[in-house]
C-alpha cells in the first residue's frame, strides 16, 4: 500500500515536511526507518538531503535501515516544547544512537522500555515506535534476545 | 493546501551566492519561486516580484520587528531603527523623518556634492589613477550624510571607513576588527551629539532627532542613537556600490559612455537601471505573524522570510530582456529601493549623489579603465552588493578646485 503525500501530510502537520524528507515519514507510516543512500557510492547519510555529502551525487533515496545500533550520546532533558507524553520534570532521556549501518550514520530519538539505572552511553539498542499526536515516530529501546 | 514544502540549497551569504547569484535567482524564480532552506536556522526564499511585493505591503501579516528576528539573516544585534520597527509605532518614526529627506529638501544640497566630488577628483586627476571606491565612491556619500545629520567633518573617515569594513570585510579578518572597533567610536560620537543637541538644539537633523516626540512621548536615547546609526549605514555605503557596479558595467562599454556624457540628462534614467540590475541592498527579511499561503507554499507563524529585491528586479513577468542593461529603459518599477511602508528614505539623495558623481566621472575622466584583476567585489553580497577597491587608470587632467575647499592642495 502506497501512502500518499497528502496523507504524509496530513498525519504529520507539525513538522516542516519537504520532498527530501518525505519518504522518511512515509517510511514512519509504514514502520520503517529510512536513512539516506547513495546509489553511486553506497554510503549512508542523515539528515535527509538531495544529495550525498560523501560524493556529492544526487542519486540518493531513502531506504530502510535495520534501527539496530549503540547508544552513542544520553541527554535527559528538563525542558521543552510541550508534548502530550513527555514528562520534563523526570528527565527525558534523549538518545543518539549509531546505527550499525555504517560508522558515523546516528538517529537522536526517546529512549524507551528502560530503567534509569540500565542507561548509558555504549548501550545496544533496537528501533521501536512512540505514538505522538496520533503520529509513530521513532524510539530505541534496549536490545533483548529475540526468542 | 497538501502541498510538500520546496526545500533548496540557499545561502545568501555564501562565496557561491556571490558568484552566481543572478543564475541563482533565475532559477527559483522558474522553478521555486517560495522555497525552504535549512540555513541559519531555516528560512524562505521569496523571489518572485509579485510574491516580493505582496510581502512587503503587508505589514500585518510579515513584521519586520527586530524582537521577532528583524530584516536581517541572521538576525541584526542591535535593532535597525524604524526599519525594524512596526507599523503604527513604525509611522511616527516616518512623520519625523519623512520631511527632511523629501525630494523638496534635495535642493540646497546639489552644491555641496558638487563641490566634494570636485575635490575628491583633483585629489586623483593630476597622477592619472584612483581607487573609485575608497578615493571617490565611500568619501562623498560619507561626507554627504554627516553633514546632512549635522556632523563636523574634520574626522569624515572615522565614521566612513569603519561602515564599509564592516560589509567589505568578512568576520574575523583584522580588517572587520578594526571595523567593529572604529563602529563603537562612531556610536560614542552619535550618543555625544545626541546629548549635545538635546542640551542646545540646532537646525540640523540630528537636533530633530534627539528631541523628536513620538505619539506626544519623547524618543527613547536607545530608538534615536539607532537612528542616527541606520541613517549613516544606509547613507555611505550602498550609493558606493551603487556607482561601483555601474563604472564597472562602463568599463568595457565604451557606446553607453559616450551615451551618457554627451548628454548627462540620461543619466537619471541610467541610473534606475543601475539600481535595477545591481540592487546595492539584495534582499531582506520578514517574520511571518501567523500561518499563510504564499506562492503555493504553506508558511507558518513564526517563520522568517528572505524577500529578493534583486530577484524580483529581474522577473521576466515585470521587465522585458530582464538581464540587460538597457540605459533608457522606462517605465522602469524596480523594488532596489524596497517597496511598502519601509521603502528607502533617502532614495532621492542615493539619486542626487549618484547622478553627479557619475557625471563627473564621465566628464573629466572619459578614458578610465579599471584594473580588472586588481579590484575586488566583497565576500559576501548578502547585506550589499558592492566593491571593496577598483582601481583605475585614466589620462590625467587639470584641477578645478572648489567653491568650498578653495583649490585642494
Amino acid at each position: 500500500v502506497t501512502i500518499s503525500d497528502a496523507e504524509v501530510l496530513a498525519r504529520y502537520p507539525g513538522e516542516r515536511v519537504d520532498q527530501d524528507n518525505v519518504d522518511y515519514y512515509r517510511g514512519l507510516l509504514g514502520g520503517e526507518l529510512r536513512a539516506m543512500r547513495c546509489r553511486d557510492c553506497g554510503r549512508w547519510s542523515l539528515p535527509h538531503r538531495a544529495y550525498c555529502p560523501e560524493c556529492w551525487s544526487s542519486e540518493v533515496r531513502a531506504e530502510r535501515v535495520s534501527g539496530r545500533g549503540t547508544v552513542h550520546l544520553l541527554i535527559f532533558l528538563h525542558q521543552g516544547a510541550p508534548v502530550p507524553g513527555i514528562d520534563y520534570q523526570a528527565g527525558y532521556p534523549l538518545a543518539t544512537v549509531e546505527l550499525v549501518e555504517q560508522t558515523g550514520l546516528r538517529v537522536s530519538a526517546g529512549l524507551v522500555n528502560c530503567a534509569r539505572a540500565e542507561m548509558r552511553i555504549g548501550l545496544p539498542v533496537e528501533l521501536c515506535f512512540v505514538e505522538r499526536e496520533g503520529a509513530p515516530l521513532p524510539a530505541f529501546q534496549p536490545l533483548r534476545a529475540r526468542t | 493546501l497538501a502541498e510538500l514544502r520546496t526545500k533548496i540549497e540557499f545561502d545568501h551569504l555564501s562565496a557561491d551566492h556571490a558568484e552566481r547569484h543572478v543564475e541563482i535567482y533565475r532559477e527559483l524564480r522558474e522553478q521555486h519561486p517560495v522555497a525552504w532552506t535549512d540555513a541559519y536556522g531555516g528560512f524562505w526564499v521569496v523571489s518572485r516580484y509579485s510574491d516580493v511585493a505582496r510581502i512587503a505591503r503587508d505589514d500585518e501579516t510579515f513584521s519586520s520587528d527586530h524582537d521577532r528576528g528583524g530584516i536581517n539573516i541572521p538576525p541584526a544585534p542591535a535593532r535597525n531603527t524604524p526599519l525594524e520597527v512596526d507599523p503604527p509605532e513604525f509611522l511616527h518614526y516616518r512623520a519625523l523623518l519623512n520631511p527632511p529627506f523629501a525630494p523638496a529638501a534635495l535642493a540646497g544640497w546639489d552644491a555641496f556634492v558638487s563641490d566634494w566630488t570636485a575635490h575628491f577628483i583633483d585629489l586623483a586627476i593630476e597622477s592619472g589613477s584612483i581607487d573609485f571606491v575608497r578615493e571617490l565612491g565611500n568619501p562623498v556619500p560619507a561626507l554627504f550624510t554627516l553633514a546632512f545629520l549635522g556632523f563636523p567633518l574634520d574626522e569624515w573617515q572615522r565614521y566612513a571607513e569603519p561602515m564599509h569594513d564592516a560589509v567589505a570585510c568578512p568576520p574575523d579578518t583584522p580588517g572587520h576588527h578594526r571595523a567593529v572597533e572604529g563602529i563603537a567610536w562612531v556610536q560614542e560620537q552619535i550618543r555625544a551629539a545626541l546629548a549635545e543637541r538635546r542640551a542646545r538644539p540646532q537646525g540640523d537633523l540630528l537636533s530633530r532627532i534627539a528631541n523628536a516626540q513620538l505619539d506626544g512621548r519623547p524618543i527613547p536615547e536607545e530608538r534615536a542613537q539607532e537612528t542616527v546609526f541606520l541613517i549613516i549605514g544606509g547613507g555611505v555605503d550602498t550609493t558606493t556600490a551603487l556607482l561601483s557596479n555601474a563604472l564597472v558595467w562602463l568599463n568595457d562599454q565604451p557606446g553607453a559612455r559616450a551615451y551618457l556624457r554627451d548628454d548627462p540628462k540620461r543619466i537619471a534614467t541610467a541610473c534606475e537601471e543601475f539600481l535595477r540590475v545591481f540592487t546595492p541592498t539584495q534582499a531582506l527579511a520578514r517574520t511571518a505573524m501567523r500561518d499563510v499561503e504564499v506562492g503555493g507554499q504553506r508558511i507558518r507563524e513564526g517563520e522568517r522570510i528572505l524577500i529578493s529585491w534583486a530577484s524580483a528586479n529581474r522577473d521576466a513577468a515585470l521587465f522585458d530582456r530582464p538581464d540587460e542593461v538597457v540605459l533608457d529603459r522606462f517605465p522602469n518599477r524596480h523594488a532596489a529601493f524596497g517597496l511598502g511602508q519601509h521603502r528607502c528614505l533617502g532614495s532621492n539623495f542615493a539619486r542626487l549623489e549618484f547622478g553627479i558623481l557619475l557625471r563627473e566621472v564621465l566628464r573629466r575622466m572619459p578614458d578610465y579603465q579599471i584594473d580588472l584583476s586588481r579590484a575586488e567585489r566583497y565576500a559576501s553580497i548578502g547585506i550589499v552588493n558592492g566593491w571593496v577597491s577598483l582601481p583605475a587608470r585614466f589620462t590625467p587632467g587639470d584641477r578645478i578646485g572648489s567653491a568650498r575647499r578653495g583649490r585642494s592642495a
